[in-house]
């Protein structure tokens, strides 16, 4: 499934170091050779972006600093960054929180705890899915910045 | 149950985390108590349930992940103001620290040993007791904010209810617009978030998207009862722009420079900032990376003897040779930083084991109905992290003391005059290159009378002996002595103040008490800040050298065969008026079996004064005591192996280890009982 394919990295934000562990080996458990980029913060994310290509964010909600919508309603408005499809990964009963997420465009919801093959699928299919049809630069004015 | 790997980062993780929601619920605790809620500090706390619920749950140990999922919830309404904050709540807050701490216990040890039902249980009581009636239905008040709906998309449902909030209390709300340079805009923007805390409530932090690689900008919403004019003042940055989103329609309140902070309320301490910043190592991988560097000191040195020897052969080199011999002295002087450096990554705040102490303390407190107020000072002071390690059981050894044994119960307390709430303070401070803990509770004090009755009666000291008030003290320090003095409910068990006085002493540490009738209590404990380096004598055994950490050398004598003499097979060296049991070296090494002239380095464990005969002194230097394998470690009376710049390792000598492995094997009849002459009392 990986062959003449270019390596793929994918960015993971999530405060629990463990948590990190767990989804890196969950990725390269399924995704042979992928690059694992795990920042504990969506500061430390904003500081790593513009240095790297990354083909799939993998970002909690509840986090220090910065939370996980804050940060894709950024990622979506951003006119290179929004092409880069987003992974909440949250626990259950934040029903709202999960709808605004998507509704800010992130790709999918995982309900923690999830097994390692639920989330390989949802990748792989988020994946499929742009490779078929690459997202275009928004040519419509950005929802960011409303009032100016 | 079967027995499964437990995950030891999972361990690790869930230990800090429950340390970090100690620290935290201490500080909500006394807004609490001056009747202030401080909303970051109840997220603060939420998150930190919320990511240990997470965890668990993701890794399989159901038990902890169903009790941290009903905390999580409470925690969840407490946020969102659908439970009031009340002692109740701080109350069950400590409970569940409590239980958490055993879940994790049996959680890394594979036993299920907590009662789980009983938990939830007071958890569900808590709930149903404390559920707030639903606020009246009105308009909602996020309807009077001029918020954009992309803006209010992204904030959570959290986020909503603190606005929502904040024009409830008739704040004003900002959006302020800061533009940082890329560089350190994280930095910046968690100074500016802390100020606009203290001073008010951030609420959400918003990144912008700009056309400036160099820059980022960001957006915070913030509430506070501050004047715009006052906000300028407080930020690092001058905002780019500056809108109120809301302005209440009510009189001005009077502008807060910030809000009140009760009393006693410290300062965060700042361990528990930047916490991205930190990664977490081993500390067995610290202690290889400090051996490797060793090691390259020992090639170094080497090298240096090597160039020095080339020196001498070839003098026609002698420039080249000179500037080969100066950059590796130049590599010995960096060599040392980076060991500096490497020990000074050992050291941590010594805060982080507080939030674990105080738990124990009002759990105590409560057991024995004694009511407790704590003070935990000096957080910030950092320390090896083994001597804290080593310090955890002795530290709660005393607290329970204080607890049990010395604060008085409150009618008590109110008899004689003192405030029904007794104190103990634990206070940590760096004192030159020491650090000093002092351990301090207002209660009765030690009932010296008492002591000593139980002295004559364990035949410590007879009915006749005229004792000190310093006597009686360095009395309850004896083996056995606090242990069996009462078998209290709270304290008694495990261990002992011997043992305190003994870790505290194998530490190169030192402890004493004061102690005053009707006022309390003070242990104070003085430690190295790092066990690593230490300064030591080299002595030379036969063949062998050996180092003897100098902080348990008291003096250094010539030894003469006049100054010798046998008493029941025990030889003894004359020291200044009396005698000490002289240990010859060579011969617990099987070494050598000199018999004139050498040295004596004479030290003590506790009271007693002993000497150690070896061949020679070969010199003073500092060394770094690494750790040796286990077969060796069970040798008693070394305490490990240290690099001395030659090849070969010494040994190190723990002389008072040293002492029982010879008594013990020396005199059938248990510890030797060397005769009492002159003025150094020997046990």
């Amino acid at each position: 499934m990986t062959t003449g394919r270019p390596l793929r990295s994918v960015m993971v934000i999530e405060d629990s170091e463990a948590m990190r562990g767990y989804i890196r080996t969950c990725l390269q458990a399924f995704f042979p050779g992928v690059q694992s980029l795990e920042v504990p913060t969506g500061f430390d994310a904003l500081r790593l972006l513009p240095g790297l290509a990354v083909d799939l964010i993998i970002t909690d909600i509840n986090m220090p600093d910065m939370n996980g919508l804050e940060l894709i309603r950024f990622l979506k408005a951003h006119p290179v960054y929004c092409r880069i499809p987003i992974v909440i990964v949250s626990t259950e009963g934040a029903a709202e929180d999960q709808r605004r997420g998507l509704a800010l465009g992130a790709d999918a919801y995982i309900v923690k705890p999830f097994r390692p093959d639920h989330l390989a699928q949802v990748v792989r299919t988020i994946w499929l899915r742009y490779e078929q049809n690459p997202p275009s630069v928004p040519s419509e004015k950005p929802a960011w910045p409303p009032e100016r | 149950m079967a027995a499964r790997e437990v995950n030891p980062e999972f361990l690790a993780e869930a230990q800090d985390i429950l340390e970090a929601i100690g620290n935290v619920l201490r500080q909500f605790e006394q807004y609490a108590r001056a009747g202030q809620f401080k909303a970051d500090l109840v997220n603060q706390l939420f998150r930190s349930y919320h990511s240990l619920k997470g965890l668990s749950a993701m890794l399989g140990y159901t038990r902890m992940s169903s009790y941290t999922h009903r905390l999580e919830d409470v925690l969840d309404r407490v946020r969102l103001g659908r439970i009031p904050v009340s002692p109740r709540l701080v109350d069950l807050l400590w409970d569940s620290l409590e239980t958490l701490q055993h879940l994790l216990q049996e959680t890394a040890e594979g036993t299920e040993g907590v009662d789980l039902d009983k938990a939830l249980q007071a958890v569900d009581r808590f709930v149903e007791s404390a559920q707030r009636e639903t606020s009246p239905v009105g308009t909602d008040p996020l309807e009077r904010l001029a918020l954009d709906a992309a803006t209010r998309q992204s904030l959570t449902e959290y986020e909503e209810h603190r606005l929502r909030e904040a024009v409830r209390q008739g704040l004003r709300v900002y959006s302020i617009h800061l533009r940082l340079t890329f560089a350190d805009f994280d930095r910046v923007l968690r100074e500016a978030n802390a100020v606009l805390n203290r001073h008010g409530e951030l609420i959400s932090t918003l990144p912008e998207v700009g056309t400036d690689p160099d820059q980022i900008g960001f957006r915070l919403l913030w509430a506070s009862s501050a004047s715009p004019d006052a906000l300028r003042d407080l930020l690092p940055v001058a905002p780019t722009r500056v809108d109120l989103l809301y302005t209440p329609a009510e009189p001005e309140r009077p502008v807060a420079e910030a809000e009140a902070e009760p009393a006693e309320v410290e300062a965060e301490p700042v361990f528990l900032r930047d916490l991205s910043r930190f990664v977490r190592v081993d500390l067995q991988a610290l202690d290889a990376v400090l051996n490797v560097v060793g090691e390259v000191g020992v090639l170094r040195s080497r090298q240096e003897s090597l160039i020095r020897d080339l020196q001498s052969r070839f003098p026609e080199m002698a420039a080249y040779l000179a500037f080969l011999l100066q950059s590796t002295q130049e590599m010995a002087v960096r060599l040392g930083e980076v060991q500096r450096h490497l020990l000074e990554m050992r050291l941590v705040p010594i805060g982080t084991v507080y939030g674990r102490l105080e738990r124990m303390v009002r759990r105590l407190a409560r057991q024995a109905g004694k009511q407790v107020q704590t003070v935990f000072l000096g957080g910030e002071t950092r320390l090896d992290k083994t001597l804290i390690d080593h310090m955890m059981d002795p530290l709660v050894h005393i607290l329970r003391n204080a607890v049990d044994h010395g604060l008085e119960a409150p009618d008590e307390r109110r008899a004689r005059g003192k405030p029904e709430v007794g104190t103990v303070r634990v206070e940590a401070a760096q004192v030159g290159q020491r650090i000093a803990l002092r351990i301090t509770d207002d209660g009765r004090g030690i009932q010296l009378e008492r002591v000593r009755r139980r002295a004559i009666q364990m035949g410590l000291i007879d009915e006749q002996t005229e004792v000190t008030v310093q006597d009686v003290l360095r009395l309850i320090f004896e083996p056995g002595f606090s242990s069996a003095e009462r078998v209290g409910e709270v304290s008694g068990r495990g261990v002992g103040l011997d043992i305190v006085k003994r870790t505290v002493e194998r530490l190169n540490g030192t402890i004493t008490v004061h102690t005053e009738a009707g006022r309390g209590t003070t242990f104070e404990i003085l430690l190295p800040i790092t066990l690593a380096v230490v300064p030591a004598v080299i002595v030379r055994v036969g063949p062998e050298r050996f180092a003897i950490p100098l902080a348990l050398v008291q003096e250094i004598v010539e030894v003469r065969p006049e100054h010798l003499r046998q008493v029941e097979g025990q030889e003894l060296l004359h020291y200044h008026e009396g005698t000490v049991p002289l240990i010859r070296l060579g011969r617990v090494f099987r070494l050598s079996d000199a018999r004139d002239g050498g040295v004596a380095v004479v030290s003590r464990a506790g009271q007693q004064w002993f000497a150690l005969h070896a061949d020679g002194i070969e010199g003073m230097q500092e060394i770094v005591i690494k750790r040796i394998s286990a077969r060796l470690q069970d040798l008693r009376g070394i305490s490990g192996a240290a690099e001395i710049g030659e090849d070969r390792p010494v040994l190190v000598l723990d002389p008072i280890g040293l002492t029982v492995r010879v008594f013990s094997r020396g005199s059938a009849g248990g510890s030797p009982r060397v005769s009492r002459e002159g003025s150094h009392t020997l046990m």
